[in-house]
């Protein structure tokens, strides 16, 4: 078992991934280090303060005679604080704040100003400079890249990590049970019949009150709270599966019929497989609020129908091979099967359409936040940041790097894909 | 054959259901109350009906109007909280009534979509005028992007592996994962900027303030070509580089097939096995990829006529969300769903019609 756990993880092969990924994940993990006008340190008054680091808090600011007051760390002017010590982040801007002395539109190559103490406007020096410009209303663009990376990459991979879990249960499910091998007994189909209603509403109308209140109070936590309730909706229709119950008379009742499974389950991802993706993402969005967890959710909700389609084809493909047979010839249980062999065999297969769907999810990202759907108000990302080019034409800067960002991301996720298949 | 038919056409019906369901509990749960929307006075006409009634006989009113009085769906869990379900069931709903219409309306079976809460227009009659662009748009660009990729493909196709080969491969891979939206944007930018080429016209597809009366229909149509140039290419742009992979792939692999080798050995030469053997065999599954382009076209339309200003259904649904006018925005959904599904009928159909085997293995299972 052990040894199996760790053949799966060598089946992984993740030193394989490109240099670029790994920057743009870097960079999406120290995105709140990388831009941030808020300084990492600063020596004020002899004390050491971490302002980054920190949200919401108070910052003591002594004024010219000697009287302090705590003002927040996220309104104070921190160009302009005589400290003993102080280090930027490397872009010392924050996304989504407004410079207003650099509004506008300025080039990156544009000279840029700040006010100092005594009110005159004077010349950035090179280490506080909008190096890749600004927007309308003065946000730096590079910080803007920055925490878009975040975003994108989160969305990327947190929506293809549910559709990845979704398909290969839902594939795995079809390509293992197939048609003929899942049998169970008439008189368990006619309950799991009859009690669907019941169950439905013990578990969800009963509950909805409950269910709605954990959602209001933080996504995670309703998720949660839904999680319980479909593990009870399934526990009431499928708790005769998990009674190996042996009737002793054999009649119409007790005889077993065998499910196809497998069929079902095709037929549901033709289904899902028919309907416009992009316009039915694009709807969802506009009707549920918008935040980034919903907006995972949706598009993982909506691209598992591949990963579950390549699954059941692996494993019908495996079932063929001559060593799973000799194993199971030479007595070996279906777990070891299942984590020695099977699954290592699968994940490369996986791996490699799910590196294709966070590239996919990532395009539909930017689409959606271009198009200002699905991401709450004031949220900088890729796409918001090429809209505003919309506006002005002479601003070549908010066409250039956002789509530099995205598309370097975009060919190095696709040429890991390909190399992997 | 028929029983293959049969059996794809009954896969469609389940299909249609969900999406009408689905299309039904996202309206249902849209943001805003739609009598609120109606009296917020967008339009007077409609408020100021019974200038008499008060707020609440109005507000009464228009539920009523709307079957918003009525229970969800045919059946629901009676209020009174019990260990016991209780199933209340219901001939009357809205549910019913939004599919199948009632005695005051046609429901959406018999093209009967509501009304725009924004204009008071019939949703139907925006989107039948709208459909036509985002549909020229997106056939033309399937077209064009068939005709360019079946020859290149099979250009590549001829020496896998070679340097040419190879080049082209990355080469693709780049095109394939640049946002369409992006390119839309670089080729505006550059064509329709007047500090850079200020050659093309940037939004729209016609002058603004329309053509004049005088103009005959030829006329008309060699004025809206500058228009059409920039958003045909990057529509085409962005199902081109999957379809040449497509094709590329599907050729080199029929190229590897027996019954080629067998050809080759019998002495026919290069050209009359790639066009008498291999591309008849390669072609058939591009009909079935069509049913996968056609999708994201639709999708991208969106973002495409969103960029350009093209008044087609991607605008509509952009500008309905912005100002919540949730039955245009699910009709537009309910539509390019149905749109989608049928080609994707129509392309299995033809498929087995063209390539008998197909409808063969999918009995046999």
């Amino acid at each position: 078992m052990k040894k199996g756990i760790q053949t799966f993880y060598k089946s992984l092969n993740l030193k394989d991934v490109p240099a670029v990924l790994k920057i743009y994940i870097l960079i999406a993990l120290l995105s709140p280090v990388l831009a941030n006008e808020k300084p990492l340190i600063i020596k004020y008054n002899g004390e050491l303060f971490f302002p980054a680091f920190t949200s919401n808090a108070y910052f003591p600011i002594k004024d010219s005679e000697g009287l302090t007051t705590n003002e927040r760390t996220e309104s104070i002017d921190w160009k302009n604080i005589a400290s003993e010590f102080i280090l930027y982040a490397p872009v010392s801007w924050s996304a989504g704040h407004s410079d207003l002395e650099n509004g506008n539109y300025v080039s990156p190559f544009a000279k840029q100003y700040f006010i100092d103490t005594n009110g005159d406007r004077k010349e950035l020096p090179f280490s506080k400079r909008h190096f890749l410009g600004t927007t309308r209303s003065g946000e730096d663009v590079l910080a803007g890249l920055i925490q878009g990376t975040r975003i994108s990459v989160w969305i990327g991979f947190a929506s293809m990590f549910i559709a990845g879990i979704f398909g290969v249960l839902i594939g795995g499910l079809a390509g293992f049970l197939g048609d003929y091998k899942f049998k169970v007994s008439r008189i368990t189909v006619f309950y799991f019949i009859l009690m669907l209603v019941p169950a439905w509403y013990y578990s969800f109308t009963i509950q909805s009150g409950a269910i709605t209140a954990c959602f209001s109070n933080s996504i995670i936590s309703g998720l949660l709270r839904l999680t319980l309730s479909v593990i009870l909706f399934a526990f009431i229709l499928l708790w005769p599966l998990l009674m190996k119950t042996k009737f002793r008379t054999r009649n119409y009742f007790t005889r077993k019929i065998s499910i196809p499974i497998d069929f079902i389950i095709m037929r549901i991802i033709e289904i899902f497989l028919s309907l416009p993706r992009m316009v039915m993402i694009l709807t969802i969005a506009a009707i549920t609020k918008p935040s980034v967890s919903t907006l995972v959710l949706i598009i993982g909700l909506t691209s598992w129908t591949d990963i579950a389609r390549i699954t059941r084809a692996e494993l019908l493909k495996l079932r063929e091979v001559d060593f799973i047979n000799a194993e199971k010839s030479i007595g070996l249980g279906i777990k070891a099967i299942l984590f020695k062999h099977i699954l290592p065999n699968i994940t490369p297969v996986i791996i490699t359409v799910l590196i294709f769907g966070v590239a996919s999810a990532i395009m539909t990202e930017t689409g959606l936040s271009f198009l200002g759907i699905g991401l709450p108000a004031g949220t900088v990302t890729w796409g918001t940041l090429m809209f505003a080019a919309k506006e002005n034409f002479m601003a070549w800067w908010l066409v250039l790097f956002p789509g530099l960002a995205i598309s370097i991301l975009l060919i190095s996720l696709n040429n890991y894909g390909k190399r992997l298949s | 054959m028929r029983s293959y038919l049969l059996k794809r056409i009954l896969i469609f019906i389940p299909g249609i259901l969900f999406l009408v369901l689905l299309s039904f509990v996202l309206l249902k749960n849209a943001p805003g109350d739609p009598v609120e929307q109606i009296l917020s006075g967008q339009h007077p006409e409609m408020s100021s009906s019974n200038p008499a009634n008060d707020d609440a006989t109005l507000r009464a009113e228009i539920e009523h109007r709307l079957g918003l009085d009525l229970p969800l769906f045919y059946f629901n869990f009676s209020d009174d909280t019990s260990f016991l379900p209780h199933l209340e069931f219901h001939t009357k709903n809205q549910f019913s009534r939004w599919l199948f219409g009632s005695s005051d309306s046609n429901g959406i079976i018999r093209g009967d979509f509501g009304f725009s809460y924004q204009t008071n227009v019939p949703v139907i009659n925006i989107i039948s005028s709208k459909i036509g662009w985002s549909l020229f748009f997106t056939l033309i660009s399937i077209l064009i992007a068939y005709l360019i990729s079946v020859p290149l493909g099979l250009n590549l196709a001829l020496d896998p592996g070679s340097k040419k080969d190879r080049a082209y491969s990355l080469l693709f891979t780049i095109l394939f994962s640049l946002p369409g939206f992006w390119v839309a944007m670089f080729l505006m930018f550059i064509f329709c900027n007047p500090e850079m080429m200020n050659l093309l016209p940037s939004s729209g597809v016609m002058p603004t303030g329309g053509f004049d009366e005088s103009l005959s229909i030829s006329e008309k149509f060699i004025r809206t070509i500058p228009y059409l140039i920039i958003p045909t290419i990057t529509y085409t742009y962005s199902s081109f580089a999957f379809l040449t992979g497509n094709v590329k792939n599907s050729i080199a692999q029929i190229l590897q097939s027996d019954y080629i080798r067998t050809a080759r050995a019998k002495g026919l030469n290069d050209k009359g096995i790639l066009y008498k053997h291999a591309l008849p065999n390669a072609l058939l599954p591009l009909i079935t990829i069509f049913s996968h382009v056609f999708p994201y076209a639709i999708g991208g339309s969106v973002v495409f006529e969103t960029i350009f200003n093209i008044p087609g259904m991607g605008l509509t649904i952009f500008q309905s969300i912005g100002s919540q006018d949730y039955p245009v925005v699910i009709t537009i959904f309910l539509f390019t769903g149905m749109i989608t599904m049928v080609g994707f009928l129509l392309s299995d159909i033809l498929y087995a019609i063209a390539d008998p085997r197909i409808s063969f293995q999918n009995t046999e299972q």
